[in-house]
């Protein structure tokens, strides 16, 4: 009996052992090399940073690579305008951007909760549709619909609504209109999941007692439905502090944003030491409501 | 003070009331008149339309036809939270975000009293439900009787002129049900309130009922007391629902100054029964109660009327002995009798004899 369960026990293990060594290979060792390459200096050698670890130099070469490790890289985040300025940016867009995406999806969310059990699916289906299709090229779809000549402006021309075209691509506008299209998903299905979940007959009782359905709305379904809306904040606000890709296609110059810093400081300045002390900066920012989630998460599943 | 313009007779007047989802009917000009005070019962199987009738009432449908009137006061168009009726859900519905206290002050924050008012009726309503040391606690810390406590005193907390309860015992089990049956019937004479049960458990509602509905597919079939019910059910439909009954075929031969000269299938000879303007020819059934039959080894004086039978099976209960018996063509038979008589020692598989009295006979229509 006892050699069956202790069996048992290494197979449990091994289980959860197994995406455990997967996230030590692919996101904490990845993560640790950051670290060490911003703690760097910059260098035009290959690869551009100093200094290198020379283990043919036994003991010297270890304290030698360990003097040259220094924190000037993280100094000139937190004291150039610059890197400060995308941080704030960032910030910005990604909260105006969370929250624009949270109006839109809710009522979204909340009419396929309560659209009749047959639709669901189907509903649920077209939300995830454009998953079908590249992220890149989807952004990439959205300049034709945006600039001065696009599909929106000669709309709206037509309709005579407005005379002259409105300049909304290379704005936050437009930052802003990519970000609600592309994270939609990512608000809707968590919203949805939460909102469908609750007796429809909750509703009803807070009528009976003397509630009208807007004020039913305020005391009953939306405090049901915070994990969701917790839930689909997080899961939006996170990638797009980072985004990249939004506002490089659609943003102007001035939207510098800190994905798009450390594009810049990687690739065209090569200065990696710097790019990776902005990333892990990020990473420490990020950290706040992702662990605020996960808490969320773990406490709902225990409850 | 202005005396409201029904009669207490019609405190909740229902008139003429249709209501259609699609193509299907669910009520068919339902008429009903439910007096104040009274423990009401909407008693039928699943998809008579009790439940409708009964979100009509409370404002979550709307008739396509007639009227609904509370305390004379027309109820057309008024939304439900504007209702002097409450419900009570047969799911309880209670707020899983907020306390047992929360959840009973919640309907009564919305009347526009004070602060201290709001207070003391909440714990008033804790008391009458007995829930004063779990107050505090989430509705998913209770236990199903005490959530339907719950469920009562948030409903009742408004003071409604009807409260209306969905199956509210269908969620319980059997031993919790007996109990709460009282409970129930306690809080209706201390509240004094108009209580309208929906309901397809027959007993519950003989156990709770002042007066019955008995509906079938959309339409009233019976108003009455239970025992009203019971000893002069309407027709076959109600006498087959509402306890048991054993049932013979019958047509009327003759009829004349109120009685009928029957003939029954499987019952010898003619049978004079009670009928009052009752058109002559077939379509009747003679109906009589399990209780009412007489058993023994051959024919004798304590019974009119005796056919052959046999004994199927024979069970115990309490008190009484139930018995189970096949006629000469085939049709079972149900016997009720008092386990200290003589009548209740036959074996399984005796070849007896089952009688009755012509005045325990009743003669009904499908």
């Amino acid at each position: 009996m006892r050699q069956v369960s202790q069996q048992r026990d290494w197979g449990l293990r091994a289980l959860i052992g197994l995406p455990f060594l997967w996230l030590c290979v692919f996101f904490l060792a990845p993560f640790l090399i950051i670290l060490r390459i911003s703690l760097s200096d910059p260098a035009s050698l290959q690869p551009p940073y100093r200094p290198q670890l020379d283990w043919s130099r036994g003991w010297e070469g270890v304290t030698d690579f360990l003097a040259g490790l220094d924190l000037e890289n993280y100094v000139t985040v937190f004291t150039d305008g610059l890197y400060a300025s995308a941080f704030i940016t960032s910030l910005r867009i990604a909260l105006v951007g969370t929250v624009l995406t949270l109006l839109v999806g809710y009522p979204l969310a909340l009419a396929m909760a309560r659209a009749s059990r047959r639709w669901r699916p189907l509903l649920i289906a077209l939300i995830v549709m454009p998953f079908w299709t590249s992220f890149l090229i989807r952004v990439y779809a959205w300049i034709a619909i945006l600039k001065q000549e696009g599909l929106l402006n000669q709309f709206l021309l037509w309709l005579g609504v407005i005379t002259t075209p409105l300049e909304i691509l290379n704005t936050e506008i437009a930052v802003q209109i990519g970000i609600v299209y592309s994270y939609l998903p990512f608000m809707v299905l968590p919203l949805y999941a939460a909102l469908e979940r609750h007796d429809p007959a909750l509703v009803e009782a807070a009528q009976d007692l003397g509630c009208t359905p807007t004020q039913a709305f305020w005391r009953v379904t939306l405090p049901l439905s915070l994990p969701g809306i917790i839930g689909g904040c997080v899961l939006v606000f996170i990638p797009v502090m980072g985004e990249f890709i939004i506002p490089d296609l659609l943003g102007g110059s001035d939207t510098l944003m800190v994905g798009r810093l450390i594009w810049t400081e990687f690739f065209s300045n090569r200065d990696w030491p710097i790019a990776s002390a902005i990333a892990i900066v990020l990473l420490a920012i990020l950290a706040v409501p992702i662990l605020y989630g996960q808490r969320r998460a773990v406490s709902g599943v225990a409850g | 003070m202005i005396a409201p313009a029904t009669a207490d007779s019609a405190f909740v007047s229902i008139h003429g009331v249709s209501k259609r989802f699609g193509g299907v009917t669910a009520l068919n000009g339902v008429s009903l008149d439910i007096c104040r005070g009274e423990f009401f019962s909407l008693l039928g199987p699943s998809g008579c339309g009790k439940t409708t009738l009964m979100r009509l009432i409370a404002g979550f449908e709307d008739p396509d036809a007639g009227q609904i009137a509370i305390d004379g006061a027309d109820l057309a168009g008024v939304p439900p939270h504007l209702r002097s009726v409450n419900m009570m859900f047969q799911s309880y519905a209670l707020f899983p975000h907020l306390s047992v206290w929360s959840n009973i002050a919640f309907g009564v924050k919305r009347l526009g009293l004070d602060r201290k008012a709001v207070a003391s009726r909440v714990d008033a309503m804790l008391g009458l439900v007995q829930m004063q040391e779990l107050a505090k606690r989430k509705p998913d810390q209770l236990s199903g009787g005490q959530r339907q406590r719950v469920a009562l005193a948030r409903a009742l907390a408004r003071q409604p002129k009807v409260l209306l309860l969905d199956e509210p015992l269908g969620a319980l089990d059997k031993r919790l049900r007996k109990e709460t049956q009282g409970e129930l019937k306690r809080i209706q004479a201390l509240s004094g309130t108009t209580f309208v049960v929906v309901t397809h458990d027959q007993d519950e509602a003989m156990a709770l009922s002042d007066r019955i509905a008995v509906m079938r597919k959309g339409e009233i079939v019976q108003v009455d007391a239970p025992g009203t019910l019971y000893d002069r059910p309407a027709n076959r439909y109600i006498a087959d629902f509402i306890g048991e009954m054993n049932l013979f075929p019958a047509t009327i031969a003759e009829l004349s100054q109120g009685r009928a000269l029957v003939a029954a299938k499987g019952v010898p000879g003619t049978v004079t029964v009670a009928a009052n303007s009752a058109p002559a020819g077939e379509g009747y059934w003679l109906a009589l109660r399990p209780e009412h039959m007489r058993l023994g080894t051959g024919e004798g004086p304590d019974a009119d009327h005796w056919l052959p039978a046999r004994v199927i099976d024979r069970a115990r209960l309490g008190a009484q002995v139930a018995y189970r018996l096949r006629g000469k063509d085939g049709d079972m038979l149900q016997a009720v009798v008092a386990s200290t008589s003589s009548d209740a020692s036959f074996a399984a598989g005796s070849e007896i004899v089952i009688g009755f009295r012509a005045g325990d006979a009743q003669l009904l229509r499908d």
